[in-house]
C-alpha cells in the first residue's frame, strides 16, 4: 500500500523524466533549424555603434522574450545536486536553450524588418512571478534586445 | 518614433537632446494562466502565456515612454533599456527608458 502512496507522491517526477526529454529535443531540433535559417544570415554583435564602414539606412528596437519551465525531473535532480554542490548540469542547459531561443526571436523579428545587423545585444536573466521564499518550481526567464540595422551592403 | 538602445540612431545625425524619459507598468497573472503553468511546470517547457503577458507588458511601457517623448516634442529615443523586477509575490513591474532626442 506505502509503494501506491509513494508512486502517486512522485508521479510529476516520473512523468516529467520522459516529457521533460520529448519537449527539450523537439525545441532543440526547432532552435536548429531556425538558427540555420535565421541567425547564419544576420551579423550579431553587442558592438555599441555600427561596424565601420557599413552605411545604414534604417534601424530599428527589436526584443524577443521567453519563459521557460524546468520540468520536475530536472528540478528534483537539481535539488539533489544542491546538497553537494558543483555544477547543476541540467539547469545550465535549461538557462542556455532559453538565452538561444530569446535571442533568436530578437534575430527573427529584425529579419522581419529586412535587417542585415544586429548590434548592442543585451541579455537579461529578468526574475518574475517568484515568490519571496522562491518556492515553486523553477522558471527562466530571458529578454534579448537589441538595435536591428538595415544596412546598404550587408556585413560580411 | 524611433528606438535604440545604442548611443544614436545609427545613420542619423542627433540635432538635441530632450532628456530622459520612461514608461512602467505592474501585472499580475491570473488564475487561468496559472493552471497551465502550473501543469507545464511539471513537464518543462515554455509557458507561453507568462511569456505573452510580459510581452503585452514590455509594448505598454514602451508605449507609456514613447507617448512621454511625444510630450516632449521628440522624435526618437535613444539608449533604451528594458528592466523586470519583482514588486509584490505574483506581480511583476516592467520598465523602459531611455533618452528623449530630435533627430533629422
Amino acid at each position: 500500500m506505502e509503494y501506491v502512496f509513494l508512486l502517486i507522491a512522485f508521479s510529476p517526477v516520473i512523468v516529467a523524466l520522459v516529457t521533460g526529454r520529448i519537449i527539450t529535443r523537439a525545441h532543440n531540433r526547432s532552435l536548429e533549424r531556425r538558427e540555420a535559417a535565421y541567425l547564419s544570415k544576420m551579423f550579431v554583435s553587442n558592438l555599441k555603434q555600427p561596424p565601420e564602414g557599413a552605411k545604414v539606412l534604417d534601424s530599428t528596437l527589436v526584443i524577443g522574450s521567453v519563459i521557460l519551465a524546468v520540468d520536475k525531473f530536472a528540478a528534483a535532480l537539481a535539488a539533489l545536486k544542491k546538497i553537494i554542490g558543483g555544477r547543476i548540469r541540467i539547469i545550465e542547459r535549461v538557462v542556455k536553450r532559453a538565452r538561444r531561443e530569446a535571442l533568436l526571436r530578437a534575430v527573427e523579428k529584425a529579419h522581419q524588418f529586412g535587417a542585415d545587423t544586429l548590434i548592442n545585444v543585451r541579455l537579461e536573466t529578468s526574475t518574475i512571478f517568484r515568490s519571496k521564499q522562491g518556492k515553486g518550481s523553477p522558471l527562466v526567464e530571458i529578454v534579448a534586445y537589441a538595435t536591428a540595422l538595415k544596412t546598404e551592403q550587408g556585413v560580411q | 518614433m524611433e528606438l535604440s538602445n545604442t548611443e544614436v540612431i545609427p545613420g542619423k545625425k542627433i540635432t538635441k537632446y530632450l532628456g530622459l524619459v520612461m514608461g512602467s507598468t505592474v501585472r499580475a497573472k491570473h488564475i487561468g494562466r496559472d493552471i497551465a503553468a502550473g501543469f507545464k511546470s511539471i513537464v518543462g517547457g515554455e509557458i507561453k502565456g507568462y511569456t505573452e503577458l510580459l510581452q503585452e507588458a514590455r509594448e505598454q511601457a514602451i508605449n507609456r515612454m514613447t507617448k512621454e517623448a511625444e510630450n516632449l516634442g521628440g522624435n526618437a529615443i535613444v539608449n533604451v533599456r528594458l528592466a523586470t523586477a519583482s514588486v509584490m509575490q505574483g506581480a511583476s513591474e516592467i520598465l523602459a527608458y531611455g533618452t528623449a532626442v530630435i533627430v533629422e
